[in-house]
């Protein structure tokens, strides 16, 4: 059925995003962060206090039972005030995984995650998109780690990685406590989150580690699909925040005698902004819809690629209709553009989703 | 998004259409052509037979009062298949307009014509002088009190099918020394009155399917008058809003890019890394405009008031369109500059004709510039 509403429940979820966060985006603390002089975070601590770290965790395990599209709408409007934190991999990687291998025998966990008792980081995604895995060695039932793991984003909050290991040529979802993983690398993104590389080296591991998957490769590009989706999600808010921003300059801007938002060229380019995310925000929700049918993957595809393309020139239109004070550091802009940036450079590019939608010779 | 009700009807449909349609047809409908005409009136009777013209309508109108999305597989599925037949500016333009504005007498005759396949309708907008500032028409109609008529004088141009038209809906100013959107009128004509003369005019793609039509003491009942005399902007606006959707665009391009990766799959070039990304973008362009497109007939069942889907909605359409048979003609390349060639390539001239009459999707029933302004001024709030 068609039907684009937008539930009492979705309007509850922006409306408390908004009353608990619409002060916290502090461009001169996160220009800081962004210089490496402090480790400023917002957005993930509220959020548990809220319950929305249990929103897709069944009403059974005390969470809230609602789905994908709620949290599609979670996630725009946790983009939109630059929140940060481990939602996504404690969401999707975690409670969805868990949720999806064996809810009963993980209840336990997916509790402690719905209320960040333990907090997921996660390799799976970009595992699998680059189909390199951790071998896993048995030798006399003893059970070690070899292999790297790149690009790991809040090792420092969490306090389990979800990783995705190959023994005797099966995949299998590892839930690693943090302890004792050693980093190999430290990074800083372009917003000045940290970064890490890890290196497993005969990383001994206790059998109940290792959890079996059934039909694998559906699942875990099912966590490679919604990782995206998440991401652009995110995205979307950060563009309508772009679009805010601009139009408050443009309607207060004065120039050549009369507000710069009057100019027809200036207006095209901000309807223009306005048509790209409404387009690519449908896409996205209407995927997150359709998790269940065969045509998600494909719905997912079509997403990161309409993201990556529209979400992008966004920003730079933006940048140009702010003129020299976008280009300031001090204005804050830069921080929206290099978070869709990041995002962008996540989840695989367009020929590896166009390779999703036309596979070779077939 | 379809229910397998839907999806029913869906199939139901394609095999009404596979009756009349030839099974090699590759020809967007040009109802100058008598072949077409008829064939067009064929599948509008089987149409009304079933109450399939209109399937959201009131069953008093000779619609099933199904959910609207019904109404959305008619015309995306007309537009894939090119059938003709799908009555745009009955169906979608003043049948929802009189639903909404119209008097009882005008519902029954007029919606019921339309439901029955008995109408052809045409829209009397733009003029000589006003294209994209439609509030500047001049058409004058005269108001006699006494005999509760209205004499119509001016001239309507770029009038899609009404060659054809036994009906057509025209905006008039029927205020003398009135200005701009004050003063103006919205009224029902029948073809067939006296004073109406149709020339038709040759477009890019060497079709006449759209005229210049020129009105000289037509006279036409004042219960005629959609909404109130003098007052008819507004619902002039609203009917626009009924247009602008998109949907046939939608249609069209989905039946050329499916095509277009088939050919591209049948002669090897999906291979290529930059034609499979640019299928790629252009599937994901047109799934994004097929959303808002349904969003836009969503929303116009939702609420009566103005939103900025359709306008939205028609720019991506037409322009994913566009993008679409573009990039067909930069793989079909010089095939698709012959016509009627001894070989013809039958995809390759398609491609060709449709991009040419393509053009029209960004001008009319409001510009891409002017579906921008209105975003911009009216959604966003940016000043005049």
């Amino acid at each position: 059925m068609i039907d684009f509403t937008i539930t009492e429940t979705q309007k509850m979820i922006i409306e408390s995003l908004e009353n608990n966060f619409s002060k916290k985006t502090d461009i001169r603390l996160l220009n800081e962060k962004a210089e490496g002089d402090n480790e400023y975070k917002y957005g993930y601590e509220e959020v548990s206090k809220l319950g929305f770290l249990g929103m897709i965790t069944s009403e059974e395990l005390d969470g809230f039972g609602l789905d994908f599209v709620d949290f599609s709408i979670f996630m725009e409007k946790w983009g939109s005030f630059l929140c940060n934190g481990p939602i996504i991999n404690n969401i999707v990687s975690g409670i969805f995984a868990l949720q999806s291998i064996d809810e009963k025998r993980f209840s336990k966990l997916i509790k402690d995650l719905s209320i960040s008792k333990r907090i997921i980081t996660s390799s799976i995604a970009q595992q699998y998109e680059s189909k390199e895995f951790i071998k896993i060695i048995n030798k006399d039932q003893s059970f070690f780690l070899n292999g790297s793991i790149t690009n790991i984003e809040f090792f420092d909050e969490a306090t389990d990685i979800t990783i995705i290991g190959m023994l005797d040529n099966q995949l299998k979802l590892l839930i690693l406590p943090k302890k004792n993983i050693s980093i190999s690398q430290e990074k800083k993104s372009l917003i000045g989150d940290k970064i890490v590389d890890l290196e497993l080296s005969d990383h001994l591991i206790e059998k109940d580690l290792i959890v079996d998957l059934n039909n694998s490769e559906k699942l875990i590009e099912q966590i490679f699909n919604l990782t995206n989706l998440a991401l652009c999600s995110e995205s979307i808010g950060i563009c309508q925040s772009i679009l805010d921003k601009t139009l408050d300059y443009l309607i207060n801007r004065d120039a050549f005698g009369k507000k710069i938002g009057t100019f027809q060229s200036i207006q095209h380019k901000c309807a223009e902004i306005y048509i790209y995310i409404n387009e690519v925000r449908e896409l996205i929700r209407n995927a997150f819809k359709n998790i269940n049918n065969e045509d998600f993957s494909r719905l997912a595809s079509m997403s990161k690629i309409k993201s990556d393309l529209e979400l992008d020139k966004i920003t730079w239109i933006s940048h140009q209709l702010h003129g020299a004070i976008g280009f300031t550091w001090d204005y804050g802009l830069h921080l929206y553009t290099k978070k869709i940036l990041i995002n962008k450079s996540l989840g695989g590019d367009l020929n590896f989703h166009s390779t999703k939608l036309y596979p070779d010779g077939n | 998004m379809f229910s397998s009700e839907d999806l029913s009807f869906k199939k139901e449909l394609n095999s009404l259409i596979d009756k009349h349609l030839p099974e090699d047809w590759q020809e967007y409908p040009d109802e100058r052509l008598d072949s077409h005409w008829e064939l067009s009136k064929k599948i509008k009777s089987e149409l009304a037979n079933k109450n399939w013209i209109a399937p959201s309508w009131p069953k008093e109108y000779g619609g099933l009062e199904e959910d609207f999305s019904k109404s959305i597989i008619l015309s995306e599925t007309m537009a894939y298949r090119m059938a003709p037949g799908n009555d745009r500016f009955g169906v979608r333009m003043i049948g929802p307009t009189l639903l909404k504005y119209g008097t009882e007498f005008q519902k029954k005759k007029f919606l019921n014509e339309i439901t029955t396949g008995k109408s052809q309708w045409c829209q009397g907008y733009s003029e000589p002088n006003s294209g994209s500032d439609l509030a500047s028409i001049s058409t004058k109609g005269e108001y006699e009190e006494d005999s509760n008529t209205i004499t119509i004088n001016g001239t309507k141009v770029w009038t899609t099918l009404a060659h054809r038209a036994n009906r057509m809906f025209i905006l008039v100013r029927t205020q003398p020394d009135s200005t701009r959107h004050k003063g103006l009128s919205l009224i029902l004509l029948d073809m067939n009155d006296p004073g109406i003369k149709v020339n038709p005019i040759k477009n890019i793609s060497g079709k006449s399917s759209f005229n210049e039509v020129v009105l000289k003491n037509v006279k036409v009942s004042a219960e005629n008058v959609v909404g109130k005399l003098h007052e008819g902007w507004m619902i002039a606006l609203d009917l626009l809003n009924f247009e602008r959707s998109g949907i046939d665009y939608i249609g069209w391009g989905e039946r050329c890019l499916d095509d277009l990766v088939d050919y591209c799959y049948r002669n090897d070039l999906i291979k290529e890394n930059h034609i499979k990304n640019k299928l790629a973008l252009l599937r994901s362009d047109l799934e994004s405009a097929k959303l808002m497109t349904y969003k836009a007939l969503w929303i116009k069942e939702q609420s009566d008031e103005i939103h900025m889907e359709p306008s939205i909605s028609k720019v991506l359409a037409t322009e994913t369109n566009i993008n679409i048979h573009d990039f067909a003609f930069d793989l079909l390349n010089t095939k698709a500059t012959f016509l009627n060639t001894k070989n013809k390539d039958s995809f390759a001239e398609r491609v060709i004709k449709n991009r040419l009459f393509f053009v029209s999707g960004g001008i009319l029933g409001g510009t891409t510039e002017i579906q921008k302004n209105i975003i911009a001024q009216r959604g966003l709030g940016l000043p005049r």
